[in-house]
């Protein structure tokens, strides 16, 4: 026993470091369920308060262009105003609330935090559970998808940003409904893969991707971009889209929440069907 | 040695603020983001005892890695760096060794001197963070392209800090 001690005395260095070591991997592969623990809860709400007066800061300094694109976003729902449009048809069914019931649910939310030069980029929102936000939600802008909710704290919420190599969407041509997962690849922050398709579907530069709607956390029909470059390889084509959210400016988003998200998942579950 | 304690303690700090809320904004060419803070590990004392060395280092790592969402990695990279240190502080060492109450700065063994030290040592940390973060060898060249630009941007940031901030 005593000479176990003096040998670990001895060498306390390398023993010490490989001790560490294997701490720090520890680490790194219980990263997906680490970061609910208290502590980093607590560590990402101090740095959520820094950071929002550092956006508070920023979003000073770019207020004309954030009006500028608030005039461009009014003008849009301005042209899809009822009495701008003429109605043609007049034998239309008439639609009651008892048909239609809302399925997703809307949360503005602001950006305080967001990266774009790493491999897993997140996003921090200003908006948490008190404002109806939870884990799994999807994160949209006014001109695509952005991300999914990861973890939330009171006030604040974290977004695995497209531009992560964990995120993954099923994503549609908007043309013929062929679908397939869409992925980043770590390389370039304009530019997502499509995979999947088969080699005898059409595709052409230009082409619109959307959501497909099957992953139960966007819904269906949300730009994600347009094919930029394709070519195959062989059965299947190799597809880049250009996102059309631009993740190096953003700083308003909406959180969308399904609200048969659970319903969905309880039936899939029940019938084996994962 | 009662005022060092303290003094290293403020430095951790600062270095880990300025880290997470100033230069991990910073995106040179869209790739090159300087890693700054590790100059702590850089400027301890000669006579630092490897236990200290090694436990402040990983707390230094696990400290960035709770602000910017990545569990281990910069803990690890700052381990094997501090690991590395007595090693490369041998290999540099004057003829006479290392007088004491030096410290590793410019100021006591000169610009050549501590542009290799720092170098090596700088050099050894991105390849192991930039590595750790890719964790696989597919696009070898790519990452160490990003190993090189970095490291050559967090050098120019630590040797000039030697003319501006660490003076003596």
């Amino acid at each position: 026993m005593r000479s176990l001690l003096r040998f670990i005395i001895k060498h306390l260095f390398p023993i010490l470091f490989v001790v560490y070591a294997l701490f720090s991997l520890f680490l790194i592969h219980q990263y997906n369920n680490y970061h609910r623990s208290y502590f980093v809860n607590l560590v990402h709400t101090t740095q959520g308060v820094i950071s929002e007066r550092l956006a508070n800061i920023d979003n000073y300094l770019s207020l004309k262009q954030e009006n500028e694109r608030l005039i461009q976003e009014n003008l849009q729902y301005r042209n899809q105003l009822k009495k701008n449009w003429n109605k043609q048809d007049f034998e239309q069914i008439t639609i009651n609330d008892t048909i239609y019931e809302q399925r997703y649910k809307y949360i503005e939310a602001g950006v305080i935090n967001n990266s774009i030069d790493k491999n897993h980029n997140y996003i921090t929102l200003d908006k948490g559970e008190r404002h109806g936000i939870k884990p799994d939600m999807a994160v949209i802008s006014e001109k695509g998808i952005v991300g999914i909710t990861k973890t939330t704290s009171g006030n604040y919420s974290t977004v695995i940003s497209l531009l992560n190599l964990n995120f993954r969407v099923s994503g549609k041509f908007k043309k013929n409904e062929y679908f397939g997962p869409v992925t980043w690849n770590g390389r370039n922050p304009d530019i997502m893969l499509l995979n999947e398709i088969l080699h005898h579907v059409p595709v052409q530069k230009g082409d619109t991707i959307v959501t497909s709607g099957f992953s139960n956390i966007f819904p269906a029909g949300i730009m994600i971009g347009v094919v930029d470059k394709y070519e195959i390889k062989g059965n299947f084509y190799k597809i880049e889209i250009d996102i059309s959210a631009n993740l190096r400016n953003i700083s308003q988003v909406y959180v969308v929440e399904n609200l048969y998200k659970n319903e969905i998942e309880q039936l899939q579950q029940e019938s084996g069907n994962e | 040695m009662i005022n060092k304690i303290p003094r290293n303690i403020i430095r951790f700090a600062l270095l880990a603020l300025i880290q997470v809320f100033v230069l991990n904004n910073i995106r040179l060419g869209g790739y090159i983001n300087p890693q700054f803070y590790i100059i702590f590990i850089l400027l301890l004392p000669f006579e630092t005892p490897g236990w200290v060395l090694l436990t402040v280092s990983l707390l230094l790592g696990i400290t960035i890695d709770l602000f910017t969402f990545t569990y281990g990695f910069h803990a690890l990279s700052c381990l094997i760096m501090a690991f590395a240190r007595p090693f490369i502080l041998d290999i540099f060492a004057p003829r006479d060794g290392y007088e004491k109450g030096t410290l590793p700065r410019v100021y006591y063994y000169g610009f050549n001197w501590f542009l290799k030290y720092a170098v090596v040592l700088i050099f050894i940390h991105h390849v192991s963070l930039f590595y750790i973060e890719m964790y696989r060898f597919t696009e070898f060249f790519r990452t160490f392209l990003k190993v090189l630009m970095s490291t050559s941007v967090s050098t120019i940031f630590i040797v000039a800090s030697q003319y501006l901030v660490f003076r003596k």
